[in-house]
Parts: C-alpha cells; sequence; structure tokens
C-alpha cells in the first residue's frame, strides 16, 4: 500500500494536511531567515501594539511577539521529530520483536504494554516534569519513554499477520536470520502502518509539550507556543483589552492549526493504511 | 517613667456598647454623597480565596493569609488600626516598665463562645502552650520564647522580658492570638485539631462554611462582641481566578493587584470609573536577587556580584514591567518609604562599563566585546538563576540578558513554591530571584527586625537568608538594635546595618511593587494598608479592624446602613 500521487491528488483532506505540516517544517527549518528579531532579545517596550516593526507586539518583557512564534514552531517541530523518532524507535523494535519471536518474549513485551497503558500518562508526565528540572531533553524523553507502547501493539499485530504470509517463511528457507527478515521483509511491508502511526505520535508530542509549557513545566529558556499562552494568560486582565488579540491568539491559533494539520493527515490516511479499513473495503 | 496607654479607653462593655451606638448615630447622619465616600456600608463583603490556608484554628492556619483568617475568629491583646498604633484590644489598657523588660496588661470583661470568662490564666497559658510546642514554620505569629507570662489578678497579667525587645508590642501582643485554657489544655496536638472546639474564641466572627473542595468559606458577626456589633456583618471569600476581572463584573466587592506588581493599564478602568476607590501603599512587595556565596567561584567575590547589580537596568525593569508603579531596589533591603530606610547606602546604578570593568579586574575574561567570560581558572563564567513561580518570567528574561550583555551566560531553571524552600533551605542554586515576603510574613515595610532573617549568621528561619553571608559586627549591630527601645538611636543602629550590607551585597535588591487594593465604594470604603503591617507585619489590606469598628482609627463602632 503506497501513497500515490495519484491518490494525494484524490484527497483535499491529505493535501490540506500536508501544507500545513509542510508550512510548519518550513517556518521551523526558516526561522532564523523569517524572524525579524532574536526571539529572546528585548526589541522594544513592554507591551507595544503592533506596528511595521512589531508585526504583533511586544510581550510583557519588550520582546517581538512574531519573532518568537516563528522561533516557536521550531521548539514545536524538534519535540515533535526527537519524540517521534523515540516512540517509533522503541516501538517498532519491541513489537517487531514480540511479533517474531513470540513464546515468552511476546508475552514479556505485552504485560510490558499492559502496564505502560494502564499508567495515566497525562498525570505522570506533570508529575515528573514538576519533580525534574524541566527542560526540552526531559520533555522528548517524557513524551518517547511513554507513549510507544500504542506503537509496540500496533507493529507485533501487524508482525503476526505477516509472519505468517509465504515470503517471511520463503525468505527463512532461504537461511534469512531475525535481524534479516525485520530489515529487508517485515519493516518495508510495516511502513505504511507505521507511517500512520507517526503521523498520529507527531501530533500527540506537538499536544504534550504545548501542554506541558501551558502548565509551566516547560523549558523556561525555551521558546515554544504553550509557554507563550501560559505566559499570556497570567496577564493580569488579558481579556479586558485587545492584548489576547496580537499575543494569546497567534499561539493558540498556530497549535490548533498544526494539530489539525497532523489529524487531517491521519484521518486521510486512515482508510489506506489501517488493516481493518482494508478489509471491509475487500469485503 | 511609666507609660499607660489606652486606660481612657473603654474599660466596660457598657461604654463601648454607647460609643457604638454614637458611631452608629454619626455615620447614619454622615452617609451623604459628598462625604467623599465615606457612606458606604453593606452588611456583605466579597474578597477573593486564597487556597490551601488551612483550618482557621491559631495553630492550623498556613501562611499570612491564613493568619488573616483566623484572626477574623481570634483576638490578640492588642491590635493595630490605620496610624499602625497599636490599640487595646483584648486588654483594656497595657504599660510598658521604663527599662522595657515589663509590660502590664488589664484584661476587659470578655467571655468565650461558650460562656466562660476570659482571665489572665488563660493569657498564660496561651503562651505557655505556644513555646512548649514545635510548629510548622508556616504558623507566622508563634512568639520567641524566654519571656515570663505571670497573672497578677483575675485580670491583670505582666509578661516579664529576659531582655528589652523593640518589637515585644507587636510581634507578641499585637499577634499571639488568646486561646482558651479550659479548651486547649486538653488537646495535646493542636496541628492535628480540626473540630469546632478549636473555634471557641473571643473574636468578631465566627466560621459559617467552609468548603475545601470549592474553595470557599464564609464567617458572620457576633453580635454579642465585646467592642460592640461588628460593622461588616459577613464576609464572604470566594475563588477566583482573576480578582480584578472578577470585581469588574461583580463577583467580588474588593481585589488586590498581584505580588508580580501591577501595571497602569490594569488600573486605569476602575481609576475611570467613580463606583470603585483604590487604596496603595509603596514596596507591598520586594524582589530581591540572592547570590549562593557558599558555592565559592564568582558567587563569593564583591566584585562579580557588584558587576551584576551595575549590569542590570532596575529603573528600566519598574518602568517596562510595573509602569512606575514600584521602587528601585535599596541594597539597604529597607525601601525608601520605609520609616528606617537609610538613604545613604551604597547605590549601584546601572552601569555597564563599570560593570565590564569590574569583572575584568576579578579576572573574568573574554575576548572582544561579545560571548561568554571565562572564570580565572579558564571554565566558562556560567551560572543557573532559579525562578520561583511567583516570579515573573519577565523578570528574569531581563536579569539574564543584563547579565548575558556583560559575558555572564545564564540558564534559567523554572521552579514551583515547594521546590523553592527546599532548594532555598538545602542552599542548592547558585542565583535565585525571590519575592518578599516569604513564610515569615513580614512584607518590606514591616518592623527592621526582618533584617535578622536575611543578613544575621544563624537567623530563627533562614529561608531568606543570604546564602554563605556572616559578618559578625552584623550580628551585633542587629542584636543591639531589637534590644534598642530608643526610635533614635534604633534607626541609627538599623542605617548602620543597611550601610554596611549593601557594602558586602549578599543580596541585590531589583525592585519593590506597589500594592493596590480596588473596591467598591458603596459596599465598604473603609479599606486601608496598615503601616508596618498587622500581625508580625504583613502587608496586605485584610486588617480587621475596619471590617470590626466600620472606621480607619480608633475603637469607635461604626453601624452599617444596610444592615
Amino acid at each position: 500500500m503506497r501513497v500515490s500521487r495519484k491518490s494525494v491528488r484524490r484527497s483535499p483532506l491529505l493535501v490540506a494536511g500536508l501544507v500545513i505540516v509542510s508550512l510548519l517544517v518550513t517556518v521551523a527549518v526558516f526561522a532564523p531567515w523569517i524572524a525579524p528579531y532574536d526571539p529572546q532579545a528585548i526589541t522594544g517596550d513592554a507591551f507595544e501594539t503592533p506596528s511595521s516593526a512589531h508585526l504583533l507586539g511586544t510581550n510583557d518583557a519588550g520582546a517581538d511577539i512574531f519573532s518568537r512564534l516563528v522561533w516557536g514552531s521550531r521548539t514545536t517541530v524538534v519535540v515533535m521529530v526527537s519524540a517521534t523518532a523515540l516512540v517509533l524507535g522503541i516501538g517498532v523494535a519491541l513489537g517487531l520483536t514480540a511479533g517474531l519471536r513470540g513464546g515468552f518474549v511476546d508475552t514479556a513485551v505485552m504485560r510490558l504494554v499492559d502496564v505502560f497503558l494502564a499508567l495515566p500518562v497525562l498525570p505522570l508526565l506533570i508529575f515528573i516534569a514538576a519533580l525534574a528540572s524541566p527542560s526540552l531533553t526531559l520533555s522528548v524523553l517524557m513524551i518517547g519513554l511513554f507513549s510507544w507502547p500504542q506503537t509496540a501493539r500496533l507493529v507485533r499485530s501487524q508482525t503476526l499477520s505477516l509472519r505468517s504470509r509465504g515470503f517471511v517463511d520463503s525468505a527463512r528457507g532461504f537461511g534469512a536470520g531475525p535481524v534479516h527478515v525485520m530489515r529487508h521483509h517485515l519493516v518495508p511491508a510495516l511502513g505504511p502502518v507505521i507511517a500512520a502511526n507517526m503521523v498520529f505520535v507527531a501530533g500527540l508530542a506537538i499536544a504534550i509539550e504545548a501542554g506541558l509549557s501551558f502548565l509551566g513545566l516547560g523549558d523556561p529558556s525555551a521558546v515554544s507556543w504553550g509557554a507563550e499562552i501560559n505566559r499570556a494568560v497570567a496577564s493580569p486582565q488579558i481579556y479586558l483589552g485587545s492584548l489576547w488579540i496580537w499575543w494569546l491568539l497567534p499561539a493558540g491559533l498556530a497549535l490548533t492549526v498544526a494539530l489539525v494539520g497532523f489529524t487531517i493527515i491521519g484521518v486521510a490516511l486512515e482508510p489506506r493504511f489501517n488493516p481493518r479499513w482494508s478489509r471491509a473495503a475487500r469485503a | 517613667m511609666t507609660n499607660r496607654i489606652g486606660t481612657h479607653m473603654m474599660r466596660r462593655r457598657t461604654f463601648l456598647q454607647g460609643v457604638a451606638g454614637m458611631a452608629g448615630a454619626v455615620l447614619l447622619g454622615g452617609c451623604s454623597k459628598d462625604d467623599g465616600g465615606s457612606g458606604g456600608g453593606r452588611p456583605t463583603v466579597r474578597v477573593s480565596e486564597w487556597t490551601s490556608l488551612g483550618y482557621p484554628s491559631p495553630f492550623t492556619y498556613t501562611a499570612p493569609p491564613g493568619y488573616w483568617r483566623m484572626s477574623l475568629i481570634f483576638d490578640t491583646l492588642t491590635w493595630p488600626d490605620s496610624t499602625g498604633e497599636q490599640l487595646p484590644w483584648l486588654a483594656s489598657s497595657y504599660s510598658q516598665s521604663e527599662d522595657g523588660l515589663t509590660y502590664s496588661l488589664d484584661l476587659r470583661e470578655v467571655t468565650w463562645d461558650d460562656g466562660r470568662p476570659l482571665t489572665a490564666r488563660d493569657v498564660v497559658f496561651t503562651y505557655e502552650y505556644y513555646t512548649s510546642q514545635t510548629f510548622t514554620p508556616l504558623l507566622v505569629g508563634v512568639p520567641r520564647g524566654g519571656i515570663e507570662v505571670v497573672a497578677t489578678g483575675e485580670r491583670a497579667v505582666e509578661f516579664r522580658l529576659d531582655r528589652p525587645d523593640a518589637t515585644f508590642l507587636q510581634f507578641v501582643l499585637g499577634t499571639m492570638p488568646i486561646v482558651p485554657e479550659h479548651i486547649w489544655s486538653t488537646i495535646t496536638d493542636p496541628m492535628a485539631t480540626f473540630d469546632e472546639r478549636a473555634l471557641i474564641s473571643t473574636g468578631a466572627y465566627s466560621l459559617d462554611s467552609r468548603n475545601e473542595t470549592q474553595g470557599t468559606e464564609s464567617y458572620v458577626a457576633k453580635d454579642g462582641y465585646f467592642l460592640g456589633r461588628p460593622f461588616v456583618r459577613r464576609i464572604e471569600m470566594l475563588p477566583v481566578d482573576d480578582a480584578l476581572t472578577a470585581l469588574r463584573i461583580g463577583e467580588l466587592d474588593g481585589a488586590s493587584t498581584a505580588a508580580e506588581g501591577a501595571r497602569n493599564e490594569v488600573l486605569v478602568p476602575f481609576r475611570d470609573d467613580p463606583k470603585y476607590g483604590i487604596v496603595s501603599r509603596d514596596a507591598g512587595f520586594a524582589f530581591p536577587l540572592f547570590f549562593n556565596m557558599k558555592r565559592g567561584g564568582a558567587l563569593a567575590d564583591l566584585r562579580f556580584r557588584r558587576a551584576c547589580l551595575h549590569a542590570i537596568d532596575r529603573e528600566d525593569m519598574v518602568s517596562r514591567l510595573l509602569t512606575g508603579n514600584g521602587q528601585v531596589g535599596s541594597q539597604g533591603w529597607l525601601p525608601p518609604s520605609h520609616p528606617f530606610h537609610n538613604p545613604e547606602v551604597r547605590d549601584y546604578p546601572f552601569d555597564r562599563a563599570e560593570a565590564e570593568r569590574l569583572l575584568d579586574e576579578g579576572g573574568y575574561r573574554r575576548s572582544g566585546s561579545v560571548g561568554n567570560r571565562t572564570n580565572p581558572d579558564g571554565s566558562t563564567l556560567r551560572y543557573t538563576l532559579f525562578i520561583p513561580d511567583v516570579v515573573p518570567i519577565a523578570l528574569a528574561e531581563l536579569t539574564a540578558a543584563s547579565l548575558k550583555a556583560v559575558g555572564v551566560d545564564i540558564e534559567l531553571r523554572r521552579i514551583d513554591l515547594v521546590r523553592l524552600f527546599g532548594t532555598k533551605l538545602q542552599e542548592s542554586y547558585d542565583l535565585l530571584i525571590t519575592s518578599y515576603p516569604g513564610p515569615s510574613g513580614t512584607g518590606p515595610g514591616g518592623d527592621p527586625e526582618m533584617l535578622r532573617g536575611v543578613y544575621y549568621s544563624k537567623p530563627p528561619n533562614p529561608f531568606h537568608k543570604a546564602t554563605g553571608y556572616e559578618n559578625a559586627e552584623v550580628d551585633r549591630l542587629l542584636d543591639a538594635q531589637v534590644a534598642t527601645l530608643d526610635v533614635t538611636e534604633r534607626k541609627r543602629l538599623v542605617g548602620q546595618v543597611q550601610a554596611m550590607v549593601a557594602e558586602d551585597l549578599p543580596v541585590a535588591m531589583l525592585y519593590y511593587t506597589n500594592f493596590f487594593f480596588v473596591y467598591l465604594k458603596d459596599v465598604f470604603d473603609r479599606w486601608y494598608y496598615t503601616p508596618g503591617g498587622f500581625g508580625t507585619g504583613f502587608s496586605d489590606v485584610y486588617n480587621k479592624h475596619p471590617y470590626i469598628t466600620g472606621e480607619k482609627q480608633g475603637l469607635a463602632m461604626r453601624e452599617a446602613s444596610g444592615a
């Protein structure tokens, strides 16, 4: 199952999602050239209203809000990519191993998955973040270490299905070892499933990072959308003037649009990659 | 010579009631609109609630706001009004011996809620009970030891001090809530007692409702209060996210600006509307930058600390963050508005060139005029600046940017209040900006004895201790000033302390924020900030005196027009 150009053209939802995510990544990559100022620099008076010098005005310290919004996308993308890589790395490795080896290994991995799935992840992340010193690395590690079980379970079930297919048996018959089978047969076959899961995990990572930052548990040195929202809503009487329009709203919108982008990609890919959908379509 | 204070005042309850009646009559006659806002008065006042303040008994409240709520229920022997003078409260009068070692008090004819009379034994018991227990530091009104309390009559008591104490009147007589011996003598664990017995008192109000889940509390006035019928009949504390917004939409009758300060644009809607009144005070809160001198290295180097302060444009901070509603910090700790402030202490005005010169002189080198400096041993001059969540992140960012500009690399680390306690007490920080008052509750406008908490070698509560700072002469002066009853001489000693610590600079005072309290005039209009604070110097507006009397001064009782 591949996402062909034709299928992309046929799915406006997928196009819209890809455009949003591409835009997010582009802004993050080119942030130093797009943002007019260093996001940490004090470039104006506090609470300047929007002007040609400061497109979205300045915050309580006098930093340019537009520049912080642009650089915030970089934090979002860094967390998204790192946490997703960690989740996929752990989840795919454990899922493949469990599915391929079976027996005790399968049982042990699945019980571990059950334990992690039973944990109240968000309260646990908040608890850990409150105890430890907040940093971007910690956010990435926490998201990665607590979000892999669903990926592992999905990969394991697909591996069990693929394991009984003829091409896997043939490869084994020709003397291929487990690592060879994983690398050359299972991972490519699992690609679409992993890709769809990756979209889900990326959105989740963005939401968790923003949530932790919003609660004041993010890295105070990092510029992030969640932290910006936290700071804006903590400003006294922000809703009684126009301050919220140029400080709170842009960060909230940026975060919402990014999450919507990943969500609609996931929705568009679901019928193509979810085995249940495929079976339903064949029936 | 013996000072007799308050003997002319209301020795008998009947007289008090008469005064209350007269005050009511005066009030009713004075409630005209051209009275400059003095006509207000409704039976209920709604203010915002602080959460987690504990049960309002004298042994289970927490922090200064908890003390305020407890003070509605329990009385002290004296209590201040808007002049800051300690009025005889449960005491009908008090006097001080010439040597300052004996305070003699006569008690009013007062009964506890259960009908038993208040006696001198209750006062003796209260002091002994306090000093025989160990309480959490969050119980902010615990009297010092070393005092003998003797009942010299049924309603006469003497406090005999082991040394003169300039703070005794406010910190003991004006702070210690008197509890009934017949109740508490049977209670061995006061911090675990949460039933109705713990609230049997002489106070003007009783707890009407308390919902910890919803965060609401209400208190109702006692008609038979010994000073007369309290003016404010009911006090409600409601949970709100933003008190000023809640005031504007009519959910509260009065609201304070945040400790971190208030910008003019927040106050403009209230200033422009005649139905609101605003009271304010300078230096309600202070924001000091602590250097952990125990870490050694640059932090223990006077040139580095002075360079840091020269590098920070504190006037810009006050202007940028507070639109001028604050004052630049004095390095003697006490703010300019404090009666003991020494204006001659060394100042460290913003001067980046001087900061660079001091750092160069200290051997903190850098190549060129940008980039990080290095320590004399070649390592990068880099420190972590801790910021508790009660400190504005903008203040931390401005501080970090200022230090980075002169080559000191700063990493910011946000911590919550609970971790702040641990971090400060365990001295596990490099640099720390905190807000003052802290657990002691004494605001920067309180008694100068607060300097002991910061600069004394071994302060009783080490939370505000300037970590690693020890100066025997400062210790001596602090001991001398608290034992000096002559105000002029005490001011001289306190001035010397300020001058010395400003030279040594173990803590850099960044700025003080002004407090504002906005209120609906037609509900209650006698709010004030108590000079020197109430209790041990609480700087907030919630002195119970005006609720009870309906006035700003004295003990004359006013009658509520809407009651």
